[in-house]
């Protein structure tokens, strides 16, 4: 199995897992909630990134690429933790 | 291009950098107001479908996961398997239009004004922009399906993985947080 | 000089120079009739002197952009013009319907709307001139060496004369009058002249650093996709309060915020040039006006620009003196540099010439970009206080204006230093010293 394979089946396995979350257990508390959504959105952007944009051999755009986004996922999480 | 430079066109990754600091801006609006407007933003988000979101975001990705094999198709002179997956891809493309266009009609059926509610307005800014990339990308896709040369194809389908990439971010922050 | 008809070139910065001392003279008028409002209230009413302040300004600004063109052009696709007679005429006709408008606007024949209160027939003219440009320029470019500076040099001028058009229409609601206006307005000053100045500013980079052309195009190329990519929907940022639907607040805030990002690349691209190029090109008053140019520019329209970009900022200070402090660092920053570098650059050129007066220039500098800055602070200080004076406090707007007025002698001050800085250095670029008689042999200007 290419790892582009592997990658479009771990994105899958997330999305199911949150929508079987949604479905099942909609009355998750806020936090674990947040700390769920945010996450898979981190393994699928990660994964975009890297085997879909290809830059998992692309030292330090890859470097860079994940401080963004794992900044960016930090100020929307933290906006989202608020009130 | 240095051997572990960055892959593909220079001028690509502007667009991707410039269009993903545009969304995020945007979708960092949507969470400030929703902390000024909680009450109308976790009442309004029950009236979207996030059912009708998270299968966009299976589409998109299998799309993309399509779009990449293309390309390697391409890479290796496999021109002919590539225009189909192109062409699959693409349509992947028109049946996230196709869902987006249901969602925006059973809004406006329940009567839901775009104008004149923070959340809607963001929610219609932001999701017809995306979906307008997802419609320019579909007709990129099919365009370069026409001759699916590695030098066509790179470009446009780095473009349909922004797009991919973009809604990563727009569906949780859109569907999942104000609940 | 390698081709004999980039000597066009010298008519049009000679032309433009004239302007360029009026409108900062107009300037100084303006300036003293804040301070003393009846100055000249019968004959040079403020308004009519404003609208030759601002028109002024723009066509030198316009006659430098072809100025450049016609001496950049030639050397980039390495022919002679297609016909430098018709860049003549097209400069008499520039000239005449210039100086038809002023008189004209000295009798109070003018329309309504800022920038574009050239009567009908003048603005017909400016097509014209136009159309007669573009054809001149395109022929040479098809028929000679193809360079990414002159596709983007030509996008940027294609794009002048299209936008232009818009100020042809004039339409009834004023909502929609508005949106056109704009289309002019801004997509010229964020966009299209954008081209034209990255465009001028990569020959220049070139020329004075010897970087390789694969270097400059690159960032040449980033920066004009940042440019349309912010500039073109950034437009929404004059759309909050004209009647437009209210999304444009969304549309407009977000990306004119990113406009700052082309202005930061423009710094980024001129300042590590200079730090990779192996060339020391002996006119160091031009590259210090080039560095000068981004720096400026950045901070005029990228940070002062960004301070009251956003809807909730514009809400208050829209239409303050904040805006004319913006206005000023941006255009001066920007354009002016922009052309007076180029100016600086090419005239030794022109004048078969060693660079010359090359420390009054660089005097000429310092003077008119320490004026400039002043003029900025203070008009900002001045903006803030009227914000909160008038729009936070609710103060009428003249009683606010009488508790400005220490603001507006200091504005006068600074633009007296602006003046005699533009004067200075009309001095050192057109008059070179008489000693230096050997003329420089054209094959010796510097290469690529
Ligand atoms: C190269 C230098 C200059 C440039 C690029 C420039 C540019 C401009 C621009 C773009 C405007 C219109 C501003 C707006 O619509 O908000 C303007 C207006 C004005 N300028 Fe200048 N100007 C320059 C020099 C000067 C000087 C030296 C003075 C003298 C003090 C001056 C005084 C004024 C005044 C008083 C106004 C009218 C502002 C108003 O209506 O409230 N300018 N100028
Ligand atoms: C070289 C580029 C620029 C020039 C020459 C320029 C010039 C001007 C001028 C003359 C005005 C006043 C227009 C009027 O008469 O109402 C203006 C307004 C404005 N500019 Fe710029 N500008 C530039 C770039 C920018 C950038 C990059 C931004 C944002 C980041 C910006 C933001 C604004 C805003 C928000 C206004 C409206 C102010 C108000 O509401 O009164 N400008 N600009
Ligand atoms: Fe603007």
């Amino acid at each position: 199995m290419t790892q582009l394979t592997r990658s479009w089946l771990v994105m899958s396995m997330v999305v199911i897992t949150v929508a079987l979350v949604l479905a099942v257990a909609p009355g998750l508390p806020r936090p674990v909630w947040l700390v769920l959504i945010m996450a898979a959105s981190f393994v699928k952007a990660r994964l975009v990134l890297l085997d879909y944009l290809e830059l998992r051999h692309a030292d330090e755009w890859r470097v860079g690429a994940m401080a963004a986004l794992v900044a960016l996922l930090l100020v929307m999480a933290a906006l989202a933790a608020m009130a | 291009m240095a051997k572990k430079g960055l892959p593909g066109n220079s001028l690509i990754w502007i667009l991707i950098v410039s269009e993903v600091l545009v969304f995020a801006l945007g979708l960092v609006a949507f969470l400030v107001m929703r902390l000024l407007h909680l009450r109308e933003f976790q009442a309004a988000s029950h009236l979207l479908h996030a059912g009708a979101g998270t299968l966009s975001m299976a589409l998109l990705l299998t799309s993309g996961y399509l779009a990449a094999i293309a390309q390697s198709n391409s890479q290796q002179g496999g021109q002919s398997r590539s225009r189909l997956l192109l062409i699959l891809a693409a349509l992947l493309g028109v049946l996230f239009l196709a869902l987006k266009a249901m969602e925006y009609s059973d809004l406006w059926n329940r009567g839901v004004a775009f104008e004149g509610s923070q959340f809607f307005t963001l929610y219609a800014l932001i999701t017809g922009f995306h979906a307008a990339h997802v419609a320019f990308g579909t007709g990129l896709l099919l365009v370069v399906s026409l001759r699916p040369t590695l030098e066509h194809v790179e470009p446009s389908v780095a473009f349909w993985h922004m797009v991919d990439l973009v809604w990563v971010l727009v569906f949780p922050v859109l569907y999942l947080v104000p609940r | 000089m390698k081709y004999q008809s980039q000597k066009v070139a010298l008519a049009y910065f000679a032309c433009a120079m004239i302007l360029f001392a009026a409108q900062v003279t107009f300037g100084l008028v303006l300036g003293y009739i804040y301070v003393a409002p009846n100055f000249l209230s019968e004959l040079l009413p403020f308004n009519i002197a404003r609208m030759i302040h601002t028109n002024a300004l723009v066509v030198w600004l316009l006659l430098g952009f072809f100025g450049a063109s016609y001496y950049l052009i030639p050397e980039e696709t390495e022919r002679e013009l297609h016909s430098p007679k018709l860049a003549y005429i097209q400069l008499v006709l520039l000239m005449v319907g210039a100086s038809a408008a002023v008189i004209g606007y000295l009798f109070r024949i003018h329309e309504g709307r800022e920038f574009l209160e050239q009567p009908l027939w003048v603005k017909l003219g400016i097509v014209v001139a136009a159309l007669i440009f573009l054809y001149n320029v395109t022929m040479t470019v098809l028929q000679g060496r193809k360079t990414v500076i002159t596709n983007v040099l030509l996008l940027g001028l294609w794009g002048i004369a299209l936008f232009f058009l818009f100020s042809l229409y004039n339409p009834a609601n004023l909502t929609v009058d508005k949106m056109y206006w704009w289309y002019v307005v801004h997509i010229w000053v964020e966009g299209v002249w954008e081209l034209v100045m990255a465009s001028v500013l990569a020959f220049m980079m070139l020329k004075l650093t010897g970087v390789d052309r694969e270097v400059v195009e690159k960032w040449l190329y980033v920066i004009v996709a940042l440019a349309l990519f912010t500039g073109l929907l950034g437009t929404g940022h004059h759309y909050y309060w004209i009647g437009t639907p209210g999304y444009w607040q969304w549309i407009g805030s977000i990306f004119s915020a990113l406009e700052i990002l082309p202005f930061f690349a423009m710094v980024m691209f001129t300042f590590v040039m200079v730090w990779k190029g192996r060339r020391e090109h002996p006119n160091k008053a031009a590259l210090l006006w080039a560095l000068g140019c981004s720096v400026l520019a950045f901070f005029g329209a990228g940070v002062w620009g960004f301070m009251h970009t956003l809807a909730p900022m514009n809400y208050y200070t829209h239409g303050t003196q904040v805006t004319a402090a913006h206005g000023h660092l941006a255009f001066f920053g920007a354009y002016v540099s922009m052309n007076l570098a180029i100016i600086t650059y090419a005239m030794p050129y022109l004048l078969g010439r060693r660079p010359y007066n090359q420390v009054l220039n660089m005097a000429s500098f310092w003077l008119m970009a320490s004026g400039m800055s002043f003029m900025t602070f203070t008009l900002t200080f001045a903006g803030v206080v009227q914000t909160h004076l008038q729009r936070v406090l609710g103060q009428g707007f003249m009683d606010v204006q009488d508790q400005l007025s220490l603001f507006y002698w200091m504005r006068l001050g600074s633009g007296v230093v602006v003046v005699l800085g533009a004067l200075l250095f009309i001095y050192a670029t057109f008059v070179p010293r008489r000693e230096v008689i050997e003329t420089v042999n054209p094959a010796a200007a510097p290469a690529e």
